[in-house]
């Protein structure tokens, strides 16, 4: 029973990434040029339907990690427990509506190669547990997104921008692993090089995650590149499930590395303050979004870095929960911008979209109901 | 009403020619200033009169730029009346056939396509014009350029197909200027490498249009820059609206100086002005401001005591507008903020109509603190552009004045040039026109620059404002041909009445809404007869009722009243009414103790659940209620002017004298026809309409009472017509009343369809069993009348009884949550001048002004003179106020009801602190059609023309087409319609119309407009005669 | 089923029927095919008068026995070992007549407004959101704990700020709204702070290990410091909910929604959800005298404030929002006197009152004909006999007082939201710079280019 139900999980696992790769394959050699939508469509809908398959498999155990692979610094190659049954979904999810509401125009051939490969990468990410591979994984989902961002016409900045940080984060990632497979903190009695390891890694996440002060790409990133791009490459928050997978206590190693969370949530509540009041007086669209974005991922981390069973459930809800509204919105922006151009939100006559509107949407962020609070400010309803 | 010291600050000695510069722009801006007074008395006029003396299309085109307004109604408005039939094909064939442009312009694209086929394929089809981003969307977001229209005639589509001139597919010669353009065009070009068919046709065509707009270049629009700073500076950052910071403080300033009761504190000092008033409260060093006004106390210490004109003219100057800009940049700031200006001009005219007491309104003084407040804001608005440091380093420091001169003239140059459509979505609308008129890719390779420019030109100049233009003329004429053609079946139809005595005849208002009224009256048989003329019956007059505080005028806006009648109570009443009083003074300074509301508010229960559950009931029980406590006594008029008083301080004579009734009895009688046959009853109804929580009340009253109610004017009528002095002096000018014939006055509620009868009692007992007749008689009509306005009301069930009906409507009168007691004049789009007999039997869908005017009586044609004077203005005034608030519901309209708040007792605003709202509010024009008034008179073209020659304000309204205007021929029956200044002989399309036997059959089970039918019931047809 | 099933039962339904509503409206709404107008009102006028009759019963079945408190455990959001935070209802003299009045009135502005919004483009809009409101009020009324009171309340403030912003397409409307959303979420951190301090004294939020569970006789279980900070906490949230000087600001200004919301919110109940849970926390109240100090000076400094403010009021929903505002200042004061059933009646009869007052304000044209035929002449402007005693120099500083409104906007403004946006728009363009930077480009881009 156990052998066939852990086969199947494999295979789900496999389905995952392997449909989103073959996809950007198919795509890169030329496969269906002129209408692309239907068939990336079925591809990520066989993602998210085999991740729910892991979900649908996992709560039928009893809650043991599966993992499969070698080990190595308390992680293995493929790891599935509760973070991995709930994320993936919604991580599929979040690419699916990606390519389902995308413009035309998106959808040409490289990008969508793109676009399918940082998806199957990311997907990897949420399905290992074994640092190296996630420094590889790290690598591949950041360098489809920055090549998106290059190509995008005016988003040379960003894209610097964005390749400052992401290198920073690499080397940081690379490094800190590294130190932290040697020494592991958790292990024996933690020397200096298992902390240094430990404060690189939450170097790396702060950057990867746009904490303050290393926020700034964060919103150039939504300002500069694709809607998509930029959806695609912070939604999914890999640097969060990284600071879970590295960082924070679980059924190996479970005191986690105590001193930087500390120090990571305290600025990941500032950055979530300090994203909100940003907001408030942006005064476009899409930055709004971007500091919006920003201020709830940090929320996210801020739980996670918590202490308490109750913080952590906490930060799983205003992931999934904010990640997906503001998908949601980034989503129905886009479309609107696609067809009138950019929105600015200080125009006279923009039918409800006043000037008024981010500093209220953003007041009520500060007590993280944002997205309730935006839905008037649509002219619909 | 006080007496108010008029003098103070605000004339300057005339012989500055600077000061006189101003005084003419403040008069020039005055004119385009709303003219609507007091809502407690609402008068329609014509929401454009200022620009009655320009033609009516060119007129609300020029008005729609200068306010920001909408000329027409919305295209997708008009193409969804083609779409239903409203606006046929056939009506805009016969538009297009007027127009010049496709008389006389010569073909278009080497000759293949005339004017005509390319305004009639616009028009006809839409055709998307958007933005560049949404024109870049639909090209590579949908399959427009993959397939043809679906819309195109077989013909064309066959044509566009087998184009056989499709050459190699080139590339353009280079890339479009734009990037964006040039992005989306290689997406588009590189999808279509092998198509066939339908669509390689489409793709083929638009490979051409885009080579075709590459040959010529975008237009780029160079606008003149605005006048005023605040436009100017939201040009560069749209945060800093300075109107946003100005205005809340001039609307408080304004409604604290005009209130007339609302605040328990007046203004301090409003009786020097406002100017003074305001300096007075906000020059004082006390208090912190907001950050734009931390200078404002200051710059009005500066100016204390100056006469307004100095004012205006130093911060003109401080403004750095030069003279010859001072005009436009005046009416421009005086716009910004109409309807409080409008309402301060108003009162400046005409101090008498302010509802409790006389302010000393000024528009000058108006302008002058607002030019003020503008100095201010665009000085602290420059500090946050930045301009300060500039000027600073350029070395000029010692006055304000010069930083804000050169903010505006720099503002100005920077004012940035529109755009026009770029590349793509000029090649995109060639494409879509291109395959409406059936130009192939061939075609449009064939062309030469020049050809293309033109036919670019011509495309781009029939824009939505001309489309729409046409539209309207389109929309007006199918109701034109529907009635002309119903009034051409008519003709042969309708025959004079024998001459019979009538058994009763009944005398109304020419309102549209009383025209289902006659018609319901007049199908109880062909023994009953109605006229129509303007409800003050000619009696203008001040009127004081028994409980009124102060009198008011009743009569048309244009003229004042000479006379004031009381009512007064009978002399047996008298002690009882003094009674009543007495406790209803003490019952009302009783509830309005603050204490009051603190803990006996929950009584207020009762009332609260009582009013807005059970309306109808709650009012019939308040009725009860005032009944049996004898609130109702019985009262008469005080009408005889007793010889030897003299008129009073503001010139009034109380009562008329008997020469003055004489007169004002003939005239009606004469007027409308009155003068040989005479029912032993003849009823004069007025008519008012009562409603709840409606700020807009007296909008539905009459408007030739000036919005006042007609009741009273009808009593005095009736009176005055049942005196014996008044019969013999007309007897011996010839007109013989017979002894037998009363008058009875009464009052039709056009909301609750109740009439009230005055001075039943005092009718001999001769008469008692004919007025009981009539009154049963009208009563079933009112039930029937009440039943055909049902069909309008969402809320009334189709297929409600007449009694429901009544009730349904009584409810809507008393409910305090019903927005719509009644429609109003809604609907209202035709006037007919004429015999009655003509007429009647013809279902008018109460659309129709009804005025009852005998061509055999008026040879001389001073009697349509008159008639035209009376009913032309107030009918058109009318008709374009609806036509106006249903054409933009927010500039020229009031918006919706629903957050109107009423301030100062003399307007609405929306919320709490908004510019006055001026038109009527979106609730009484929902269903309004907007046509402009076509006025039928029963008379040959030469006495039409000769009579509106005389007055000056028909004549305008005639020559620019403001009003339509159609000759009946009062014996051929022959239609004439009056275009380009002379009348056309009208050949009807269609001669039957349909026939029913009562009203009730053709309008049953419809809620919108219906077109005229025959009414069997009501018509003196052979065989009809009781 | 048992006695207290029924009752739980019918509590419960006090709180689903209006919940109910928004669903049945809500979810079709959101698919894109709203019921009719008709049924719109029915189902949320169906769900307040179940509200209603529910608490009708209870109320009946309360009295009977005597007026004991009867408590409805829903289940518990979450606990940590003693800790928890629990989700309780509870029914006593206080709070099932309250939900009756709040139901009732709430179905008879249902009933108003069904005809009042007709044809109107929001409607649907409009019903949902009073049926958000209803339910928000019940809970906060039936609330046992204050999380629960928390979460009605939110209920309340983001309800009343859609209404205030319901004409989307005018900007007072939304700048109004922003206004008084910025107020709420501003004092809604005193009612935050309250509830945490709560929990952290008792390790619980619930009423009945506060302070005992018999209204209007409840005594304080907790040390005097905790009950000062915690009264002064939810003295502060209430200031912002019931328009208190210095959050007064937005009441006025909030009348720029439909007339029917305005009277509910500004008239009737919104404005005394403050009071409430002053009233609520009456025992607790007695335990910090400084408190109660506190609150009668703001309640009478904002009677005097809205007394002399309105007076010059030339509108009549401004006028009619300080005569609440008036009110409600009193109402305050009675609570800080330690009184219980005064205030209460006070609040009934006020927002009755008031409600009727505002729902028939656009009928003051008529009514002051009726007025002039009563008086036998107009009443007169200058019938504020101080205004003509002072002064003239006094007049016009007294008025220009009165008439910016206490200098309220000014005074907030200068202090609090031009430094904050000031803090604010730096901190962005500093951002500006910095990305610049990062990024390459040439120079600062901000916004004076």
């Amino acid at each position: 029973m156990t052998g066939t139900s852990d086969g199947c999980l494999l295979a789900a696992a496999a389905i995952t990434v392997a449909a989103p790769l073959l996809g950007s394959a198919a795509m890169a050699l030329g496969f269906r040029r002129g209408s692309p939508r239907l068939f990336v469509v079925a591809v990520a809908l066989v993602s998210l339907l085999s991740s729910l398959a892991i979900t649908m498999l996992w709560s039928q155990t009893d809650g043991v990690p599966f993992v499969f692979g070698d080990r190595l610094g308390g992680g293995r190659l493929v790891c599935i427990d509760g973070i991995t049954a709930v994320l993936l979904p919604y991580v599929a999810l979040v690419e699916m509506s990606i390519l389902l509401v995308a413009p035309r125009r998106a959808l040409e051939q490289s990008s969508v190669t793109r676009l399918l490969f940082g998806a199957a990468a990311t997907f990897a990410v949420f399905l290992t547990s074994h640092p190296l591979l996630l420094i590889v994984l790290w690598c591949a989902t950041v360098l489809p997104n920055w090549q998106s961002v290059r190509s995008t016409p005016g988003g040379g900045a960003a894209a610097r921008v964005f390749a400052i940080a992401m290198s920073a984060a690499l080397v940081c990632m690379a490094v800190g692993t590294v130190l932290l497979v040697v020494d592991p903190p958790w292990a024996a009695a933690p020397g200096w090089v298992g902390s240094a390891g430990g404060w690189l890694v939450a170097l790396a996440v702060m950057i990867r995650k746009g904490i303050f002060p290393f926020h700034s790409w964060y919103p150039a990133l939504f300002s500069g590149a694709t809607m998509s791009t930029a959806l695609a490459a912070t939604m999914p928050q890999v640097a969060s499930y990284t600071a879970v997978r590295l960082l924070i206590g679980h059924v190996d190693h479970p005191e986690g590395v105590a001193a930087e969370l500390i120090v990571l949530s305290q600025m990941a509540l500032i950055t979530a303050t300090y994203g909100a009041a940003l907001a408030i007086v942006q005064r476009d669209l899409r930055s709004l979004i971007g500091t919006l974005a920003m201020s709830q991922s940090a929320l996210v981390l801020g739980g996670l870095a918590g202490t308490l069973p109750m913080e952590l459930n906490g930060a799983f809800c205003v992931w999934i929960s904010s990640g997906l509204a503001l998908t949601g919105i980034g989503l129905v922006s886009w479309a609107l911008e696609s067809r009138a151009g950019p929105i600015r939100l200080d125009t006279r006559d923009g039918s409800g979209m006043r000037r008024s509107w981010p500093r209220f949407s953003c007041s009520s962020a500060w007590l993280g109901s944002a997205c309730l609070a935006r839905s008037p400010s649509w002219p619909t309803t | 009403m006080t007496h108010i010291n008029v003098a103070g600050p605000g004339l300057s000695d005339a012989a500055d020619p600077r000061a006189d510069a101003i005084q003419r722009s403040i008069a020039y801006a005055a004119h385009f200033l709303p003219a609507q007074g007091p809502i407690g008395v609402f008068v329609h006029h014509n929401t454009l009169h200022a620009f009655e003396e320009q033609p009516f299309d060119e007129a609300v085109i020029r008005a729609s730029r200068m306010f920001g307004t909408e000329p027409f109604l919305s295209e997708g408005r008009y193409r969804d009346e083609l779409a239903r039939g409203r606006i046929r094909e056939t009506d805009i064939e016969a538009v297009l056939d007027q127009e010049p442009a496709c008389r006389n312009g010569s073909p278009l694209a080497g000759g293949r396509v005339s004017v005509r086929r390319l305004y009639r394929a616009l028009l006809l089809h839409p055709v998307r014009q958007e933005s560049d981003a949404a024109v870049r969307w639909t090209l590579t977001e949908s399959d427009v350029l993959e397939r043809l229209r679906t819309d195109l005639s077989p013909e064309i589509h066959w044509r566009l197909v087998s184009d056989d001139g499709m050459g190699s597919v080139t590339e353009a010669e280079g890339p479009l200027a734009d990037s964006d353009d040039e992005a989306t065009r290689q997406a588009t070009f590189a999808r279509d490498s092998d198509a066939a068919g339908e669509r390689r046709a489409a793709s083929e065509l638009w490979h051409a249009c885009v080579e075709a707009v590459a040959l010529t270049r975008a237009a780029v629009v160079h606008v003149m820059p605005p006048v005023r700073h605040r436009d100017l500076i939201c040009a560069v950052d749209s945060y800093l609206d300075t109107d946003v910071f100005v205005h809340p403080l001039l609307i408080r300033i304004c409604a604290a100086f005009l209130d007339q009761g609302v605040a328990a504190w007046a203004m301090p000092g409003r009786e020097h002005g406002l100017l003074v008033a305001a300096t007075r409260v906000y020059s004082g060093r006390f208090g912190p401001t907001e950050p734009w006004s931390a200078r404002l106390p200051g710059a009005l210490r500066d100016i204390r005591g100056l006469p307004a004109v100095d004012v205006i003219a130093a911060e003109l100057d401080r403004l750095g507008v030069p003279e010859k800009d001072w005009q436009e940049f005046i009416v421009k700031s005086l716009l910004a903020l109409r309807g409080w200006a409008g309402m301060i001009h108003h009162l400046e005219e005409r101090p008498d109509r302010a509802p409790v007491e006389a302010v000393p309104a000024k528009l000058i003084d108006f302008l002058a603190l607002r030019l003020v407040c503008d100095r201010v804001a665009a000085e602290w608005a420059a500090l946050q552009l930045g301009f300060e440091r500039r000027d600073y380093e350029n070395g000029d420091r010692s006055q304000g004045s010069n930083r804000l001169s050169s903010l505006w003239t720099e503002l100005r140059d920077r004012y940035p040039a529109q755009r026009g459509p770029g590349s793509l979505a000029r090649a995109f609308l060639l494409h879509q026109v291109s395959q409406l008129v059936g130009i192939t890719a061939r075609d449009i390779r064939g062309l030469d620059e020049n050809e293309l420019i033109r036919l670019e030109e011509a495309i781009a100049g029939f824009d939505d404002i001309a489309r729409r233009r046409l539209f309207h003329l389109a929309y007006e004429r199918q109701y034109r041909i529907e009635v002309l053609d119903a009034l051409a079946a008519q003709s042969g139809f309708a025959t004079p009445p024998v001459a019979t005595r009538p058994l009763a005849q009944v005398v109304f208002c020419i309102d549209e809404r009383c025209e289902s009224f006659r018609r319901h009256f007049e199908e109880l048989g062909p023994r009953y007869e109605t006229f129509g003329t303007a409800g003050f019956f000619a009696v203008p007059m001040y009127y004081r009722g028994v409980d009124d505080w102060h009198a008011s005028p009743l009569c048309p806006i244009v003229m004042r009243p000479k006379h004031t009648v009381v009512e007064v109570p009978e002399e047996a009443a008298a002690a009882r009414h003094e009674l009543n009083r007495t406790m209803r003074r003490r019952i009302g300074q009783m509830f309005r103790g603050g204490l009051f509301t603190a803990f006996a508010g929950a009584v207020a229960a009762v009332p609260l659940v009582a009013r807005v559950v059970f309306p109808r009931l709650t009012a019939r029980l308040g009725r009860r209620a005032a009944e049996l406590a004898g609130r109702r006594i019985p009262t008469r008029l005080e009408l005889d002017h007793e010889d030897g008083q003299l008129p009073d301080a503001d010139g009034l004579q109380a009562g008329f004298s008997v020469a003055e009734m004489a007169d004002m009895v003939r005239r009606v009688l004469q007027d409308i026809g009155m003068t040989a046959v005479f029912s032993r009853i003849v009823a004069v109804i007025g008519h008012g309409s009562s409603s709840l929580n409606n700020p807009h009340e007296s909008a539905y009253d009459c408007g030739a009472c000036g919005g006042g109610r007609g009741g009273p004017n009808a009593r005095a009528f009736a009176t005055m017509a049942n005196d014996e002095r008044v019969r013999e002096r007309l007897a011996a000018e010839g007109l013989v009343i017979p002894a037998d014939t009363r008058f009875i006055g009464g009052m039709l509620d056009t909301c609750s369809d109740d009439i009230t009868w005055f001075d039943v009692g005092r009718l001999p007992e001769s008469h008692r069993a004919d007025v009981e007749r009539l009154q049963g008689a009208c009563r079933a009509v009112c039930a029937a009348n009440a039943h055909e306005r049902c069909r309008r009301f969402e809320t009334a069930p189709l297929d409600v009884s007449r009694d429901e009906a009544h009730a349904h409507v009584e409810a809507r009168s008393v409910d305090l949550a019903q927005v719509r007691p009644e429609l109003g004049h809604a609907t209202n789009a035709m006037c007919i001048i004429g015999r009655r007999w003509r007429t009647r039997g013809l279902f008018l869908d109460r659309r129709a002004f009804l005025v009852s005017y005998d061509p055999g009586t008026d040879d001389d044609g001073t009697i349509l003179a008159r008639t035209l004077a009376a009913v032309g203005p107030v009918g058109a005034g009318i008709n374009l106020e609806y036509f106006f608030s249903i054409v933009d519901r927010l500039g020229y309209g009031a918006g919706t009801k629903l957050p109107h708040n009423i301030t100062g007792l003399i307007g609405v605003m929306d919320g709490h602190a908004s510019d006055l709202r001026t038109g009527l509010p979106w609730q009484m024009v929902e269903i309004h059609e907007p046509v402009r008034l076509l006025v039928v008179i029963d008379q040959t073209p030469e006495k039409i023309m000769a009579a509106a020659e005389t007055v000056p304000a028909v004549k305008r309204l005639v020559l620019n087409s403001w009003i339509q205007l159609v000759s009946w021929h009062p014996h051929t029956g022959a239609l004439a319609v009056f275009e380009n200044g002379e009348f056309v002989p009208y050949r009807p399309e269609r001669i039957d119309i349909p026939v029913v036997e009562r009203s009730v059959s053709w309008y049953s089970g419809h809620r919108d407009h219906l077109p005229p039918a025959r009414v069997l019931a009501a018509a003196i047809g052979p065989g009809k005669q009781a | 089923m048992n006695n207290h099933d029924i009752v739980s039962l019918l509590i419960i339904c006090q709180l689903a029927a209006p919940a109910a509503t928004v669903a049945l409206v809500g979810v079709p709404a959101l698919l894109g095919r709203p019921p009719s107008e008709r049924a719109t009102a029915l189902i949320v006028g169906g769900g307040f008068a179940a509200g209603f009759i529910a608490g009708l019963l209870t109320l009946a079945v309360l009295a009977a026995r005597g007026f004991v408190p009867e408590i409805v455990h829903l289940g518990s959001w979450f606990s940590v070992g003693h800790h928890e935070a629990s989700i309780e209802l509870v029914a006593d003299a206080l709070s099932v007549p309250y939900v009756c009045f709040s139901t009732g009135l709430c179905g008879l502005v249902n009933a108003f407004a069904r005809k009042y919004l007709h044809r109107e483009p929001g409607f649907t809009r409009f019903f949902l959101l009073l049926a958000v409101f209803g339910t928000g009020m019940n809970l906060m009324v039936l609330a046992g704990s204050i999380d629960v009171l928390f979460a009605g309340w939110e209920l309340l403030g983001i309800s009343s700020t859609l209404l205030i912003g319901f004409f989307l397409e005018r900007g007072n409307a939304v700048r109004a709204a922003m206004r008084a959303f910025a107020t709420y979420r501003v004092c809604d951190v005193g009612l935050l702070a309250a509830a945490v301090m709560v929990h952290r004294a008792v390790g619980s939020g619930d009423f009945n290990r506060l302070f005992g569970e018999n209204w209007p006789h409840g005594t304080c279980l907790v040390p005097a410091a905790t009950a000062t900070i915690v009264s002064l906490l939810l003295v502060f949230a209430a200031m912002g909910k019931s328009a208190q000087v210095p959050f007064s600001g937005w009441l006025p200004q909030a009348m720029e929604g439909p007339t029917p919301s305005s009277a509910i919110f500004y008239g009737a109940l919104s404005i005394h959800a403050g009071a409430y849970v002053l009233l609520r926390c009456e025992a607790l109240l007695e335990q910090a005298p400084l408190a109660q100090w506190v609150l009668i000076v703001i309640g009478l400094g904002t009677a005097l404030h809205a007394n002399v403010v309105g007076r010059v009021q030339t509108d009549l929903k401004s006028m009619l929002a300080y005569a609440s505002m008036t009110q409600s200042g009193l109402i305050f004061a009675e609570i800080g006197f330690g009184w219980r059933i005064i205030p209460l009646v006070h609040v009934i009869s006020h927002a009755i009152l008031r409600s009727l007052q505002i729902l028939r304000s656009p009928s003051a044209l008529h009514d002051r004909h009726e007025l002039e035929a009563a008086l036998g002449g107009h009443p007169g402007a200058d019938r504020w006999a101080l205004g003509r005693w002072l002064p003239e120099e006094l007049q016009a500083r007294l008025y220009r007082i009165a008439l910016d409104r206490g200098f309220e906007q000014m005074v907030v403004g200068r202090l609090f939201v031009v430094p904050f946006l000031w803090l604010l728009e730096s901190a962005a363009e500093l951002e500006r710079r910095w990305l610049a930077l990062l990024s390459g480009s040439a120079g600062p881009g901000g916004r004076r280019s």
